[in-house]
């Protein structure tokens, strides 16, 4: 829709419209809740500079992995941190017994407060679901998705804003597309391979680029490139600039160091 | 029995397959206690031994491994002990289990006969085993292995019992092991005074429980008869709607039991009673069917009826009864076999935010429970182990804990996570870095091709059900795993963390005892 066609009496009513459907969809909603993600270039691509609470996420892959790999996991696990933080709980499903528990550690996530469900068909998984995002003790749950129905997910629209928490879903682009999705917020991931720097060392420190597909009020779309430390922490692009940058700067106004007399030529 | 042990009794058969599994002790706690709810039927007073602080000696592990049951009184349904003893000999051996029975006037006496009295009996019989003579069944069923310590016997029917069959410490034993004091006997030999100044009271106490038949409680599980509900109809049920109502009924009147006395069910067991009517049933068919059962643990103990009900409920959604025109439930049965005090605890001077959803956790963990099972609900803690695959330990989230008493529930409210209150890191952080180890371990781990470089280092991967080499973009490694000599076979391996050029991280491993590569975990 262009600028004018947005300005016209049509494009005010579709506008209204619009605005009406969104407060009838999350009217059950704690309103006016956001949370931070912590990363602020992120926030800055979010309508309200956080994720609304009781709100379903979704990070997508661009292509289906045949093993998975892609960072996704420890992207949604760096989310949902600022979610526990009030003492609720961390949910992840993982039906095939693959969470390694050091990791988790090393990424400060409390392993007193998580709870790990493993499912065995889609519709416990559903089932389960519905009842983890409907608990208000639960602050986040991590899932992969592989196929949802609309009525399906619509349900779990609807419990994850009577919990209050944040669903955040693993998925790859091409099950996004085939099926109907009620998230708010929807994150295509890339893993980046980036080269070593001098200062960190080499693989200690991943590179994500995340594209914003959707989220309330997008016009276009926004990019950002995040990267996640080896403390567990957000890095941002502007960062490693600034990092590199002193780093040169540093060198160039350093002493020059003297040459040493060759003692072993004398 | 020993890994050892188990090894060559299976290695004595060359059809039996055979694999090294972790022992899982919270399996062993679950099984007990399910064998002690089991062995209600031959007495209601069916307790498990009180573990202590420290290990007893001749004991390997820090856990309950005994059934103590009260039979005051009950040997005349049975025709004498002896009889009770077989009977309830020959129903662990229909259970597939192997158990050795002592009967005696004293708790101490009858431990230390059905621990000790057998043991060059199983020596002989697991070494008969190893010679191929017998068969496993043969050579563990076809023995009695009960010891009845007559009311009359004095203390010299223990004497020449080894002093570990007096449940003491191994310090106590290894410093009487010293003294070249072995058994009982000798141990009586030496004067009593002595023997508090150098050993403590507690050596004493257990010389009296042993020999003098001193009487020790044992903690039962049941709180008794008092704390279950039973409707009997008239005639039998056929809808899952009546059923639905009786269960309310049945649930509220529990209740309403538990909470009179403050206390608050940590497992529910509803017992449907299935019965074919009269009319249908055939003369050579037996009328009674076995009863539909469903056991529940909760997460933390409950007194509220709308909760139990909805995990009845969902246990029920998740294994119905058959019913059928043939067959109804002619009898509602609900127990709380494992009740405690609902003892709440005082709120803390600073705001612990993990006690405020305690609450709303258990009730969603007990509901998760219900309806997936025990085992597709659990909890994560990291062990320390160099193997990968040992560091995670999964952990059902309900269920019985080690000593199976109250005390657990004023333990687990007491319990709060060190720096919660300032709403910090609530764990301490990990020593390794974030991207140090996977975040998803593969169970087993996929056998993959590489390609290395001169100097041994992977440069590029080819995955089994993909087509075509995966190029590498960086590598970093090796680091070098190995097993422990005492932790069954070795493993050798050196590991490598890659990014490939698609992004995607892997964490790959080479045995460097058969040189094959192997994918071992995700950077998911």
């Amino acid at each position: 829709m262009t600028q004018a066609e947005l300005l016209s009496p049509k494009g005010m009513l579709v506008k209204e419209l619009a605005q009406e459907i969104r407060t009838l969809q999350t009217a059950q909603r704690p309103q006016g809740l956001y949370v931070s993600s912590g990363s602020e270039p992120m926030d800055r691509c979010l309508p309200w500079g956080g994720y609304a609470a009781g709100s379903l996420l979704e990070l997508t892959c661009s292509k289906k992995p045949r093993t998975a790999g892609w960072g996704g996991l420890s992207l949604a696990l760096r989310i949902a941190k600022p979610w526990l933080e009030n003492g609720k709980y961390l949910v992840i499903v993982d039906s095939h017994r693959r969470l390694c528990a050091p990791s988790l550690v090393a990424m400060n996530i409390p392993l007193e407060r998580l709870i790990v469900i493993r499912t065995q068909n889609a519709t416990d998984w559903v089932w389960g679901l519905d009842q983890v995002l409907r608990s208000p003790a639960v602050g986040a749950l991590i899932s992969p998705v592989t196929e949802l129905g609309d009525r399906s997910a619509r349900r779990l629209q609807l419990a994850v804003e009577q919990g209050g928490g944040v669903g955040i879903f693993l998925r790859d682009q091409g099950s996004a597309k085939r099926n109907p999705s009620w998230a708010e917020v929807q994150w295509l991931v890339q893993s980046v391979t980036t080269r070593p720097s001098s200062q960190t060392p080499i693989l200690m420190e991943r590179w994500f680029d995340l594209e914003l597909l959707r989220a309330p009020g997008l016009q276009t779309t926004r990019r950002v490139r995040l990267g996640i430390d080896a403390q567990g922490e957000w890095k941002h692009c502007d960062e490693r600039k600034a990092s590199k940058s002193t780093e040169h700067l540093a060198a160039q106004l350093a002493l020059a160091t003297p040459r040493r007399p060759n003692v072993a030529a004398s | 029995m020993t890994a050892t042990q188990a090894k060559s009794v299976a290695g004595t058969s060359p059809q039996m397959q055979w694999d090294w599994i972790e022992h899982e002790p919270q399996e062993d706690i679950e099984e007990i206690y399910s064998l002690a709810e089991r062995l209600m039927q031959f007495s209601p007073m069916v307790g498990v031994e009180p573990i202590e602080k420290n290990l007893w000696a001749g004991r390997s592990i820090l856990q309950p491994q005994s059934i103590l049951m009260d039979i005051t009184g009950l040997e005349s349904w049975y025709s004498g002990e002896t009889a009770m003893a077989q009977q309830i000999q020959k129903w662990l051996t229909d259970e597939g289990l192997f158990g050795c029975i002592g009967v005696a006037d004293s708790v101490g006496q009858a431990w230390a006969v059905s621990n000790y009295t057998f043991r060059k009996q199983i020596h002989q019989a697991m070494l008969s085993i190893e010679r191929a003579e017998h068969s496993l069944q043969e050579a563990f069923h076809h023995n009695q292995r009960i010891c009845i310590v007559d009311h009359a016997a004095n203390h010299k029917r223990f004497s020449p019992l080894p002093i570990e069959s007096l449940r003491l410490d191994i310090e106590t034993v290894a410093k009487l092991h010293r003294l070249g004091i072995r058994t009982i006997e000798s141990l009586e030999a030496l004067p009593r005074a002595s023997l508090t100044s150098r050993f403590g009271s507690r050596l004493l106490d257990r010389i009296d429980q042993c020999l003098l038949a001193r009487p020790e409680p044992i903690s039962v599980r049941s709180v008794g008869e008092s704390m279950e509900v039973c409707l009997d109809f008239e005639h039998p049920i056929f809808q899952l709607e009546q059923l639905q109502e009786t269960l309310q009924e049945c649930v509220y009147q529990l209740c309403r039991k538990l909470d009179s006395v403050s206390h608050g069910a940590w497992r529910l067991v509803v017992r449907l009673a299935l019965e074919t009517p009269i009319m249908q049933v055939q003369e050579t068919a037996p009328r009674a069917i076995p009863s539909h059962v469903i056991q529940l643990g909760l997460f933390q103990s409950s007194n509220e009826p709308t909760h139990l009900l909805w995990l009845i409920h969902g246990c029920l959604e998740r294994n119905p009864p058959q019913l059928s025109k043939n067959l109804g439930i002619k009898q509602v049965l609900v127990q709380a076999p494992w009740t405690s005090a609902m003892r709440w605890k005082q709120n803390p001077l600073f705001d612990c935010q993990t006690l405020k959803y305690r609450d709303e956790a258990a009730k969603l963990i007990d509901g998760l429970t219900s309806r997936l099972g025990r085992n597709q609900v659990v909890g994560l803690s990291v062990v320390q182990d160099p193997i990968p695959e040992r560091q995670s330990k999964f952990k059902p989230l309900t269920g019985i804990r080690n000593d199976g008493s109250q005390q657990s529930t004023e333990k687990k409210l007491r319990k709060k996570p060190s720096q919660d209150f300032q709403n910090t890191r609530s764990v301490v952080p990990g020593t390794q870095a974030a991207w140090s180890r996977p975040t998803q371990l593969l169970v087993n781990p996929t056998p993959i091709k590489v390609q290395c470089d001169s100097t041994g280092t992977p440069s590029a991967v080819e995955f089994p059900i993909d087509t075509g080499l995966q190029t590498i973009a960086q590598c970093v490694g090796p680091e070098r795993i190995e097993s422990s000599w005492w932790s069954g076979p070795t493993l050798r391996r050196s590991y490598f963390k890659v990014a490939l050029e698609s992004g995607t991280w892997w964490w790959i491993f080479q045995d460097l005892t058969t040189k094959d590569w192997f994918l071992h975990g995700l950077f998911h």
